[in-house]
């Protein structure tokens, strides 16, 4: 800021304030009388304001020269704004792509219960129909997986005859908390403890139909907390 | 007053309405309108900055995007809301420099183009072009600091507390900037005000 010629009074906070001010408004010389009585004896702040003077002629010719912005019309501002939007949905984690389609996941759920729910219960129905019957023909003892199942059983039978009790808020909190792998680990591993069963249980209730056919394969065995989560929430919306 | 929640907010407040600050929070919680609410509202002011770098309007568009992408990609280095706009402009500006830095040889800056492009019969507006096609230049050899502090004051209207926003430095090193830039402009392009105080005035 400082230049050549004789310095009247030192340079101080009082300048850098007077720079500001100056830079606010160039008036401000001859309107305010202390900054007026400051600007007779320092150099310095007199040089600031004979040049910042010129700024507002320097703003006038930048914006006149400035070549006018072409007129775009508004299919190039909605197509920029539309490709700008998806441009950031495709690049940022948290961007709208994800929370865009809400009902996409919620709905993925829905299905996802409607059909397990319905093999479940048919689950129920056969392991009770064959705990009347019997039981299965002979065979090697079940590993502790396999006890949980059963286990997991009944608590589909006491959700089943709960009736009113059953939390249902509850367990649709509980579907919602259920992410597709983990969704998807324990109904595949519920397709390799009773693969026939589920294939015919699966056949009752129609699931296997086109797109769908897979469905029976993702049931996976049921193990311990999580099946009863599965199966509380199951139980919410179809049992 | 009791706390709005977003939520709420984005019942009461039509987006096209709402601030920049709520919006901003609202995209940030994956409200797309909010966002296409952001970008409608301020894109104009991106490329019209972009384009003053790159002078050309496929970049410029380019430039408008990615500048929206890296904005809301560092949008927790955002320290205020409410200086969305001056911050989103640093961030074009800074690509746009980028740009020319990286296709400097593709922009056409020269007295030859503006010999090339003008009526030769209008000398008045070949002069005026001329003066401005210097003005531009004068400007565009500042330092980036100045530049951007003087452009966006001028060609956006900015406070100078928001270009310190914008540039993250306090406003007084933003008005020393803009001062700077308005001296060497002077200087460069010949001052019409008469800038030696020994011949302006006598102490």
């Amino acid at each position: 800021m400082s230049g050549p010629g004789p310095r009247l009074t030192p340079p101080g906070d009082r300048c850098s304030h007077v720079l500001e001010r100056l830079v606010d408004d160039p008036e401000a010389g001859e309107t305010d009388p202390t900054l007026a009585a400051h600007l007779g004896s320092c150099l310095d702040c007199f040089r600031v304001l004979t040049e910042l003077r010129d700024a507002g002629r320097i703003t006038e010719l930048m914006r006149s020269a400035t070549d006018e912005v072409p007129d775009m019309g508004p299919t190039f501002w909605s197509a920029l704004a539309a490709r700008t939007v998806d441009a950031i949905e495709a690049a940022v984690p948290y961007a709208p792509a994800r929370a865009a389609h809400p009902g996409r996941r919620r709905a993925w759920v829905r299905d996802l219960a409607r059909r397990s729910g319905a093999v479940l219960v048919g689950a129920t129905a056969a392991a009770m129909v064959i705990g009347l019957l019997g039981g299965w023909p002979a065979r090697a003892p079940r590993r502790a997986a396999e006890v949980e199942r059963v286990a997991a059983v009944g608590v589909l039978d006491e959700i089943g005859g709960g009736g009113d009790s059953f939390d249902e808020a509850g367990a649709a909190g509980d579907v919602q908390a259920l992410e597709e792998p983990e969704l998807r680990r324990l109904l595949d591993g519920l397709r390799r403890g009773e693969p026939e069963e589920v294939d015919e249980i699966d056949g009752w209730y129609g699931a296997a139909s086109e797109d769908e056919a897979g469905f029976a394969d993702q049931i996976s065995g049921l193990d311990g907390p999580a099946l009863r989560r599965l199966a509380r929430a199951l139980g919410g919306s179809t049992l | 007053m009791p706390a709005i929640s977003e939520r709420a907010l984005s019942v009461m407040v039509p987006a096209d309405e709402a601030p920049d600050e709520a919006l901003v929070a609202r995209a940030q919680h994956g409200d797309r309108a909010a966002l296409e609410v952001l970008v409608r509202r301020h894109q104009r002011a991106v490329f019209r900055l972009c384009l003053r770098y790159v002078r050309d309007v496929d970049e410029a568009a380019d430039l408008v995007q990615r500048t929206f992408v890296r904005a809301m990609s560092k949008l927790a280095e955002l320290r205020a809301a409410e200086v969305f706009r001056p911050w989103l402009l640093r961030i074009g500006a800074n690509l746009a420099l980028n740009h020319l830095r990286d296709h400097a040889r593709f922009v056409p800056e020269s007295a030859a183009d503006a010999a090339a492009v003008a009526p030769p019969a209008a000398a008045e507006r070949l002069e005026a072009g001329e003066d401005a096609r210097a003005l531009r230049q004068a400007v565009g050899a500042l330092p980036t600091k100045q530049r951007m502090t003087l452009e966006l004051r001028v060609y956006e209207e900015l406070s100078f507390r928001e270009i310190a926003e914008a540039l993250g430095t306090t406003e007084g090193a933003a008005k020393v900037n803009f001062h700077y830039a308005v001296r060497n402009l002077r200087t460069r392009l010949g001052a019409t005000a008469d800038v030696a105080p020994h011949k302006g005035r006598s102490r």
